[in-house]
């Protein structure tokens, strides 16, 4: 028994390969471009180059689209993988079952951000008559093919490596120890986290690229732990369930698919400027409002769990 | 350049020439018809098979001797009863008939409201009985003699109940001749569910020829035999898939192609290079979209109402004229559906649109 013969497994790579083939396509275009591009020429061939350009951008839309659509697939397929592999309750047990789980899926995350990061370098490339950006924006395509690539492999191994027959270790077991970094307690963590928040609020308000980017990475692992050690108890309305995964599940409303996209959109809004801003060498302002705007979500969000639940009972778990 | 105007014109252009797009429509609502199908099926089983699991009891032991399944007995009761944290053990008889014109076996399961003259047998057995002429009554064959038993009532064949009788539990052990303290398998309740495994244990300890199947052993079996079929059938099916979408870019391609001139009068009074390939790309869309949906209404129609003739045997083998599918539609299902025909359809439509929309429009003019 295979979990390649799964049919949400065989759809999955079906679709990864049909979009690693399109990226394929355009990353020839690109690699032309890169090597023939003269915007002063007036041959046909330049013309040729301009037109490919057309095509890297409707390949680069469809993928990113589908892309999402895959992402909320996948972390779903893993949500269902649970009941076939022995020991995991949620997808804790199935993306840790194997050693290449967690990177795949913080490579998953992260080849969104870039991705959407290129939509909007691409964007402003367009907005300009000259194509001023064109070189960084094809490196960085470049760079993305290289890791799709890559991705491609880790999921492949990952699907194979998965053990059907030894139990795995699920978030009982994972996220039993208090084991927080730099030996911080609960309620440190809490007052870094809000702390992050008002920086990024007030950065972000101001439109100060550089802050906002450093502090978003912060109030990303903040976050991360945050929720899986706090604001994640009360969730599920249980001292002992430390879990970032199970609130994906229908037991508690779906609610977090909407903290965990609620968070990665927060921080892509808050990251990109700077990047943008580095890339272009040019401000790049627009985004902060919807920083403030997801992250003010997300926060909210967490709290309110952890509000009502002493509303309810009168006290803290 | 995208608002509601643009929209409306593309989908006006797509009804001026629907007949360019017919072929890919109906081969496409064929593809997705064909592939829902085979997964209403496999989800309306599956159903049926995890309602009925939710009716037994947390754990199910059952006796082998040299690899081969035997009664248990009154001491396999008394003494599983003995461990903490089972509730209540009960006895249960079932077992096979081997009804010799048709060649062919009977699920011979207990019913207690059923008094000794009786019995209840589902539509399937009905029709099977009926060729034998047994309308009214059926006489068994057993050790002692002929046992006769009148058809009360027939039920609806499912997957489960297809080859069911239901009977008295004493004429059950006349039928399947066992004796008094015999039993097929027992029944453990356990109330506390996180204990279940430790107690599965415990009784393999005490008999070490026993095969006990807890209640998610028994999920994750069902889950590996659908999940097997279906997966062997995807991936047959995607073979068919890529010809089909490779044919799909070829035709597309060449409708394109008619269709230069006109889109050389779009380019030249204003549309964009982008704003073509959006074009294209909506009308491609609109027409994936009615074709998964009808593909989708046509499997449900198919296995639900006329009950899949044909497809149903992939999975339940050639004696199943009589099963009727619950109808089971899971959202989940209707995603992967749409995502593994949907998306690639529109992926390849991706570069002819991209092809036609680049073409030099002064060569087409001329």
């Amino acid at each position: 028994m295979s979990l390649f013969l799964l049919n949400d497994i065989v759809v999955f790579i079906f679709i990864e390969v049909i979009l690693l083939l399109l990226l394929f396509i355009s990353e020839f275009s690109v690699l032309k471009v890169l090597k023939y591009w003269d915007f002063s020429a007036t041959t046909t061939f330049q013309y040729a180059l301009e037109k490919r350009n057309y095509l890297v951008n409707t390949i680069i839309y469809f993928t990113v689209s589908v892309k999402i659509v895959l992402f909320i697939f996948f972390v779903k397929s893993l949500d269902e993988l649970s009941l076939l592999v022995p020991g995991a309750m949620c997808a804790t047990g199935v993306i840790g079952a194997n050693s290449y789980g967690n990177i795949l899926l913080l490579f998953k995350i992260f080849m969104l951000f870039l991705l959407s990061i290129w939509i909007i370098i691409n964007k402003l490339d367009l907005e300009s008559k000259v194509f001023p950006y064109i070189k960084e924006k094809y490196y960085l395509f470049s760079f993305i093919f290289v890791l799709t690539c890559i991705e491609f492999c880790l999921e492949l191994f990952y699907f194979m490596n998965i053990p059907l027959s030894v139990p795995v270790f699920c978030c009982s077991t994972v996220f039993k120890l208090d084991n927080l970094p730099f030996e911080l307690n609960t309620s440190g963590l809490l007052i870094i986290y809000y702390l992050l928040f008002v920086v990024i609020l007030i950065s972000s308000y101001y439109k100060k690229s550089i802050i906002s980017f450093f502090a978003n990475i912060l109030f990303l692992f903040t976050s991360y732990y945050a929720v899986t050690y706090f604001f994640g108890t009360y969730i599920y309305e249980l001292p002992n369930h430390k879990c970032p995964f199970c609130m994906l599940q229908k037991e508690y409303f779906y609610v977090g698919y909407f903290i965990w996209f609620s968070l990665f959109l927060g921080v892509f809004f808050g990251i990109s400027p700077y990047i943008i801003e580095s890339i272009t060498l040019k401000k790049y302002t627009y985004l902060h409002k919807y920083c403030i705007l997801f992250t003010t979500i997300f926060v909210a969000l967490s709290t309110y769990f952890v509000v009502s639940y002493y509303l309810k009972n009168g006290v803290l778990l | 350049m995208i608002n509601k105007n643009f929209v409306d014109f593309s989908i006006l252009l797509l009804l001026k020439d629907k007949k360019e797009y017919l072929f890919s429509f109906f081969i496409f609502t064929f593809i997705v018809f064909l592939a829902s199908s085979i997964l209403f099926i496999s989800d309306s089983i599956k159903h049926d098979l995890f309602i009925a699991l939710d009716k037994q009891h947390q754990i199910i032991v059952k006796n082998t001797k040299s690899g081969r399944y035997t009664p248990l007995s009154e001491e396999h009761i008394d003494s599983i009863l003995q461990i903490s944290g089972v509730d209540n053990v009960k006895g249960k008889v079932d077992g096979y008939y081997y009804f010799a014109q048709d060649r062919r076996y009977f699920h011979i399961v207990v019913d207690e409201s059923l008094d000794e003259h009786s019995m209840i047998i589902s539509s399937e057995i009905k029709s099977i009985l009926a060729k034998f002429k047994y309308t009214t009554q059926f006489n068994f064959l057993t050790q002692d003699g002929i046992t006769s038993l009148d058809i009360k009532k027939v039920i609806k064949s499912n997957i489960i109940s297809n080859d069911v009788i239901l009977v008295n539990e004493d004429i059950a052990r006349k039928i399947l001749n066992m004796d008094e303290d015999e039993y097929s398998y027992l029944d453990v309740l356990v109330p506390n569910n996180s204990e279940i495994d430790f107690i599965s244990l415990k009784i393999v300890d005490l008999y070490p020829d026993i095969k006990v199947k807890t209640k998610n052993d028994l999920k994750s079996d069902y889950e590996y035999v659908f999940y097997y079929k279906g997966g062997i059938f995807m991936i047959l099916y995607i073979v068919s898939m890529i010809s089909f979408f490779i044919l799909l870019k070829n035709q597309i391609s060449s409708v394109f192609g008619e269709k230069k001139r006109e889109i050389a009068i779009f380019r030249s009074i204003g549309f964009a290079i982008k704003d073509i390939i959006f074009l294209k790309f909506i009308q491609n869309s609109v027409v994936a979209l009615c074709s998964y949906f009808l593909g989708v209404f046509l499997a449900y129609i198919f296995v639900f109402i006329f009950g899949a003739p044909l497809l149903k045997n992939i999975f339940l083998g050639h004696d199943a004229s009589h099963i009727i599918f619950t109808p089971i539609v899971d959202v989940k299902t209707l995603f992967v559906m749409f995502i593994f025909t949907v998306i690639p359809f529109l992926a390849s439509i991706l570069l002819p649109a991209w092809k036609i929309a680049v073409e030099d429009m002064s060569e087409v003019i001329k």
